[in-house]
């Protein structure tokens, strides 16, 4: 029985073990070890065939608001009972391909994030508050965002995501009611960014949410 | 997890036998949560006797240990069971050398037992998890095989990755 060592698995082992990390920068650094992991972790398409394969794995995501200066978030998987992404860093570190200083975390639904961002570029005016009037949803791990439109008039916002079955419907939400007021708006991501007004908020006590429809992952 | 045979209430037991020699007597519905040896017993007429010469007895022994465990929990569907799954799955994996990691893993592959697989891969992506390059190889003993400034143009272009 010989002695073994990493070299010896064959590449769909080895690329199940690599492809455990979502993100760019892992993938990265594990690029750069030795001429395999180079050339397997390079193939096109590589990380959308891992998905398609393993999309029950990653299943859970919390944006973490402890303090909202220093905004964390957490990928984890029930299913390996582990973190996958984030955590240990400033949530900036993970959205820095987004076009705005200061993101800021307000919801999040398995991998998609709800971020706003305040449309100026001056950083100090991007901490929190109400002012932050733009709204974005993106995938920390795809990299990938799609800016929501201008919601309705309304004195104070606030957002949230709403998780529709997967298998009932394709399209999100999003909805931006008025302060202690019956109106909302629900943003359907399904039939091309458009608001719906509604006569009241859908679901009482939660005045305000939001959604995207499942982790889609698509680049 | 589809199992062939929850109807069947007489068990049929399989005879294993690894590369070295050692053979193992197990129920068949242990053996089955391994795709490859699924796939034999439903063959017609497949014999009792299954020889697996790429498995080495003292692993073959480790992947059916861990078929047992999973094998039976399934049986009662309890929620706990679940529980008691991850728990010793976490035990099982736990104080695993990289050989012996190396060697279950291929026999796990190799037997198409996938959530084994799994298990194991997630274990060695722990190693990685937060190492940095130099880190990684000197955990693995890889040795960098780019040439002279090969590495150093990859690192260029990925310089965002290594802030």
């Amino acid at each position: 029985m010989s002695e073994i060592n990493m070299s010896t698995l064959n590449d769909d082992v080895l690329l199940n073990i690599l492809l455990r990390f979502p993100d760019r920068r892992s993938l990265s650094q594990c690029s750069m070890v030795c001429k395999r992991w180079y050339s397997l972790l390079s193939k096109p398409n590589i990380r959308e065939n891992f998905y398609k394969k393993y999309s029950d794995f990653y299943v859970t995501l919390f944006g973490c608001l402890a303090t909202p200066l220093i905004p964390r978030y957490e990928l984890f998987s029930n299913r390996l009972d582990t973190t996958l992404h984030g955590g240990d860093h400033q949530v900036y570190y993970y959205l820095d391909f987004l076009p705005c200083g200061v993101p800021y975390i307000r919801a999040s639904c398995e991998d998609l994030l709800l971020v706003s961002y305040s449309p100026c570029e001056d950083p100090e005016m991007g901490l929190g508050g109400p002012w932050l009037e733009k709204y974005c949803i993106c995938n920390p791990i795809t990299r990938d965002w799609v800016e929501l439109p201008e919601a309705p008039e309304a004195a104070y916002k606030r957002c949230g995501f709403v998780c529709e079955f997967k298998n009932r419907s394709d399209k999100g939400q999003r909805v931006d009611p008025g302060w202690r007021s019956t109106a909302s708006a629900i943003l359907l991501l399904g039939i091309g960014l458009s608001f719906l007004k509604l006569p009241k908020p859908p679901i009482k006590g939660v005045d305000l949410c939001a959604s995207s429809k499942t982790a889609a992952t698509k680049d | 997890m589809s199992s062939s045979s929850t109807t069947t209430t007489t068990t049929r037991l399989l005879m294993l036998k690894a590369s070295d020699g050692v053979t193992f007597e197990v129920e068949e519905a242990v053996a089955t949560k391994l795709g490859a040896i699924n796939n034999m017993v439903e063959e017609e007429g497949s014999e009792d006797l299954i020889c697996l010469p790429n498995v080495n007895g003292k692993f073959l022994g480790m992947v059916l240990e861990w078929c047992k465990k999973h094998a039976n929990n399934n049986t009662n569907s309890d929620k706990g069971n679940d529980e008691v799954n991850k728990w010793w799955d976490k035990e099982f994996v736990m104080d695993l050398d990289q050989n012996t990691l190396y060697h279950l893993l291929m026999a796990a592959d190799y037997l198409s037992g996938t959530e084994l697989v799994d298990l194991l891969t997630e274990k060695v992506a722990s190693m990685i998890r937060g190492k940095k390059v130099e880190e990684i190889r000197e955990t693995f003993k890889i040795k960098s095989d780019f040439l002279p400034g090969q590495e150093e143009e990859i690192r260029k272009k990925n310089s965002w990755a290594f802030e």
